[in-house]
């Protein structure tokens, strides 16, 4: 795979992680859309298959979570919520999948990500660590906070603290993954030269 | 479980987690290993070991629909073992059966029984012939314990059979049985003892035992068969692993060739051949190996702890009470539609009990405010639900008017015969539509007062502010809290009485009972402050707030949701004092403003942690020596700590000569009060 495409693929990994995980509302317009990063993953994890074989396993997850975020991002914008148009006794069993497929998603999606950082990082670099400590920070304070009883949770909504406490390890996390994608994509090497006894290419039409 | 309907339920409750994981695993087939795919089957076996409806509702509203058919079913019947309007309940996963089968129902429950006990002797009389027809070779096999020593596995004692295919048995004493007259590879012989080290066999044993459970859902047969394939294909995967290169394309052969073979399938035995179907897909798994890298273990983890909840507990929040549609409630239904209305809803209210005595309270209170029959029945007895399902049936007809049954049940009060019946409308803007007071632990449970604040509209269009008081009785069930109406009291509405008003807590509440001694005072004043709680309704008198988040007691605005919340909590607990004070003196000038108003500080320790001032009672000066109460309406607890003190100030207008008003302050008295806490 050519450096100029592997750098495209990470790429789309990059603003599809920003879009699927951030989400800045107009009223009830989300300019970041989930679906678009959604499908911005699917097509990165689809397009990096050349390097790792196991990634695009993971294209139909990514496709399932962006065709899930369709109708919801739809609805949104009418003012409606997609788990309460669902009838009552589908939404908890969807959402819980779809709950588990994210978690595994970007668990997957760092751990071969992991070795190509081990491939192309330069000696005494540890890129590959830091993203299999990412993976694994992520994974475990989803699973952490999926656990919380929404009792509990709603206790915490008025506390400032609380309030920012999560919305900070949020950040963090979501900050962590982008840098080590950055990191990674800048790892990439430039376009080779063309070798020196490579053939000339053949004279246009006209040329002498 | 001790019905035909808690076997429906409980069955239906582990197919429903069974359909689940076959969700997931086909969702990570290819991405998640044979460990993890075995594994999560761990949540199967413990959902059919727990009783169904443990923590609350399951993913689906199962109860509900099982209470459906069970009282249309049981409505004609005289079960035995349930009832109509008795909750359906599963206290444990084994059946038993409590006494003569009556009805169809019993007798079903009886025969599903008696197929339990059937398939176990079935299994174990097929079991112990297999062990019958084995003979055990004393010296053991050379090629086994060569096996064993070379990949470290346990040794076990080795039969010789007539059996296509090598399998081992016996979880207590187990025995590795090999084919007679044939030769039998090393890696089929390390399949077997890798089942042997991992207990393989008493999983398996299990599985049957949860098949005669389940004997008559052909889909949790199915899945136990696909238990056993999962079985075996963790086994490949750790064959897999203690080979290297050519011997796996081996093991792929072998396993190719046992596509034809019978196997063992009693309990208690494994065999590595399972069927050609099963064997393809395990030799496509073949084709995939790969060692999974460690830190795999850490999200399948992950994965089966956010599954463990929702497969196990099912959902914290009860189902959602149904409403009552517009057309239920002008009756305008066919018998037939209503009659089923009504099951669905009585069924959900039965399925979706309160879970404390706050949200009792709540339910029974939004029963009366909203008019819906469904939370009554929610928080009703058996007799009482019947009664109120036969008094919904009959009042379908057109003459039945909105709230025409609450008048008929007594829940309503009769009319004012001075006032004409135009509009009813629950609460002011400013009021609460309703709250608690006076709860109190009885024997049984507990008592209380439920205040509904509603407004009437007379022939002239005057509002009037209404109360209703109902006292009622909490008593706790099997399923949950009740609540009976005992009585009501009569409120007196008195124009000029009012409470304390705190600063930003409380509109006042007008009306209810309270002495109001009218106080008089001149110039100076000496004054003793004497302190006294002022009872209300009871000796001890409590404000209680149920926690609620979208429902502002006494606040201003009228939030209320129209579901109850079924697991309320009381988080607030109001006490009421009263400050009477005594003056001495003449009549105030009549240009005198109203005095005394009061400060109330309530204290934990030393720390002041809230005061406020009082509204003055009475703007008009009353003879001398008489005094005036000041009421304060505080919090029991602040921050979690209980209020251990309260003290009062009270400031005095003083008018001299010059006919200025002048402010004194009287030396604060403080009182300890007792705070018996009263919050379930």
């Amino acid at each position: 795979m050519s450096p100029a495409l592997l750098r495209r693929q990470l790429t789309k990994l990059i603003w599809g992680l920003l879009l699927a995980t951030f989400d800045f509302n107009l009223n009830t317009l989300d300019i970041l859309p989930d679906c678009v990063g959604w499908f911005l993953l699917a097509s990165g994890v689809k397009g990096l298959g050349p390097v790792l074989p196991q990634l695009p396993l993971l294209y139909p997850l990514a496709a399932a979570m962006g065709a899930v975020s369709v109708p919801e991002e739809v609805l949104q914008l009418f003012g409606a919520d997609l788990w309460e148009a669902l009838p009552g006794f589908l939404s908890p069993a969807v959402s819980l999948v779809l709950q588990v497929i994210s978690i595994y998603f970007f668990f997957q999606l760092f751990t071969d990500l992991a070795t190509l950082a081990a491939r192309l990082q330069p000696e005494g670099r540890r890129l590959d660590r830091a993203m299999r400590w990412q993976r694994n920070a992520h994974a475990v304070l989803n699973t952490a906070a999926a656990l919380v009883p929404p009792s509990l949770l709603q206790q915490f909504e008025n506390n400032v603290a609380a309030v920012v406490a999560l919305t900070g390890y949020v950040l963090f996390l979501v900050i962590w993954g982008l840098w080590c994608l950055v990191s990674l994509r800048a790892m990439v090497p430039a376009e080779e030269a063309p070798a020196e006894d490579a053939p000339a290419p053949p004279p246009g039409p006209g040329t002498p | 479980m001790t019905s035909i309907w808690s076997f429906l339920l409980q069955t239906l409750t582990v197919s429903l987690v069974a359909l689940l994981l076959l969700v997931l695993k086909a969702i990570f087939r290819d991405k998640l290993s044979p460990r993890w795919q075995y594994g999560v089957w761990v949540l199967l076996a413990a959902r059919c070991l727990l009783p169904a409806g443990l923590a609350g509702q399951g993913l689906l509203p199962l109860n509900g629909w099982v209470e459906m058919a069970k009282t249309w079913a049981e409505s004609g019947l005289s079960s035995a073992y349930s009832g109509p309007w008795t909750a359906v309940t599963v206290t444990s996963p084994l059946p038993w059966v409590v006494s003569a089968p009556w009805s169809v129902t019993d007798w079903l429950f009886v025969v599903y029984c008696g197929g339990i006990l059937f398939w176990l002797v079935w299994f174990l009389a097929g079991y112990l012939r297999l062990r019958r027809s084995l003979t055990v070779l004393p010296e053991g096999d050379e090629q086994v314990a060569r096996v064993a020593r070379r990949y470290g596995l346990p040794l076990p004692r080795v039969a010789r059979a007539p059996v296509a295919s090598a399998f081992v048995c016996g979880p207590l004493r187990p025995v590795l049985v090999l084919p007679e007259g044939r030769e039998v590879d090393d890696k089929v012989i390390l399949h077997e003892l890798i089942h042997l080290k991992y207990g393989d066999l008493w999983l398996n044993l299990l599985c049957c035992l949860l098949r005669c459970l389940h004997w008559c859902n052909p889909f949790l047969w199915w899945v136990f068969h696909r238990v056993g394939n999962d079985a075996e294909a963790l086994c490949d995967q750790r064959v897999l692993e203690r080979l290297e290169g050519e011997e796996r394309r081996d093991y792929g052969r072998i396993l190719l060739s046992m596509a034809d073979d019978r196997y063992a399938r009693q309990p208690g035995t494994t065999s590595m051949a399972n069927g050609g179907r099963n064997i393809k897909s395990r030799i496509q798994s073949i084709a995939r190996f790969k060692r999974y890298p460690r830190g795999m273990a850490l999200v399948s983890l992950c994965i089966v702890a956010i599954l463990a909840p929702a497969c196990l507990a099912g959902s914290a929040q009860a189902s959602a009470l149904p409403a009552v549609s517009d057309h239920e409630a002008r009756g305008q239904l066919t018998e037939d539609e209503l009659r089923t209305a009504l099951l669905r809803g009585f069924a959900a209210a039965r399925s979706a009990r309160p879970s404390t005595p706050a949200g009792a309270l709540d339910c029974y209170a939004k029963a009366v405010v909203n008019n819906n029959g469904y939370f009554l029945a929610a928080v009703s007895d058996t007799g009482t639900q019947r009664e109120l399902y036969e008094t919904l049936l009959e009042r379908n007809d057109d003459t039945w008017e909105w709230g025409n049954f609450y008048l008929d049940l007594g829940l309503f009060p009769a009319d004012d015969p001075d006032l004409t019946w135009e509009e009813r409308r629950w609460s002011a803007d400013n009021l609460p539509p309703y709250l608690v007071m006076n709860l109190t632990e009885t024997e049984e449970g507990y008592s209380a007062l439920v205040v509904f604040f509603y407004m009437r509209v007379d022939a002239e269009s005057h509002p009037h502010d209404c109360y209703l008081i109902h006292e009622v009785a909490l008593t706790h069930d099997e399923g949950g809290w009740l609540v009976e109406k005992m009585g009501e009291r009569e409120p007196s509405l008195t124009s000029a009485l009012r409470l304390l008003r705190t600063v930003d807590e409380y509109g006042y509440l007008p009306g209810l009972d309270l002495a109001v001694i009218p106080f008089a005072s001149q110039g100076q004043f000496s004054s003793s402050l004497h302190i006294q709680r002022q009872d209300q309704f009871s000796d001890e008198t409590l404000f209680l707030q149920p926690s609620d988040h979208s429902f502002m007691i006494c606040g201003f605005g009228n939030n209320l949701t129209v579901s109850p919340d079924l697991d309320a909590r009381f988080d607030t607990t109001w006490f009421n004092s009263c400050l009477e004070v005594r003056y001495e003196g003449g009549s105030l000038p009549d240009e005198a403003e109203s005095f005394p108003t009061g400060a109330v500080a309530l204290y934990i320790g030393d720390s002041c942690i809230r005061s406020w001032d009082s509204d003055p009672f009475l703007p008009a000066p009353a003879e001398p020596g008489e005094t005036v109460c000041l009421h304060a309406l505080g919090p029991l607890r602040w921050g979690g700590e209980l209020v251990d003190r309260i003290q009062f100030s009270c400031n005095l207008y003083t008018v001299g000569e010059d006919g200025r008003v002048a402010l004194t302050r009287l030396p604060t008295q403080t009182e300890s009060l007792d705070l018996t806490e009263v919050i379930p």
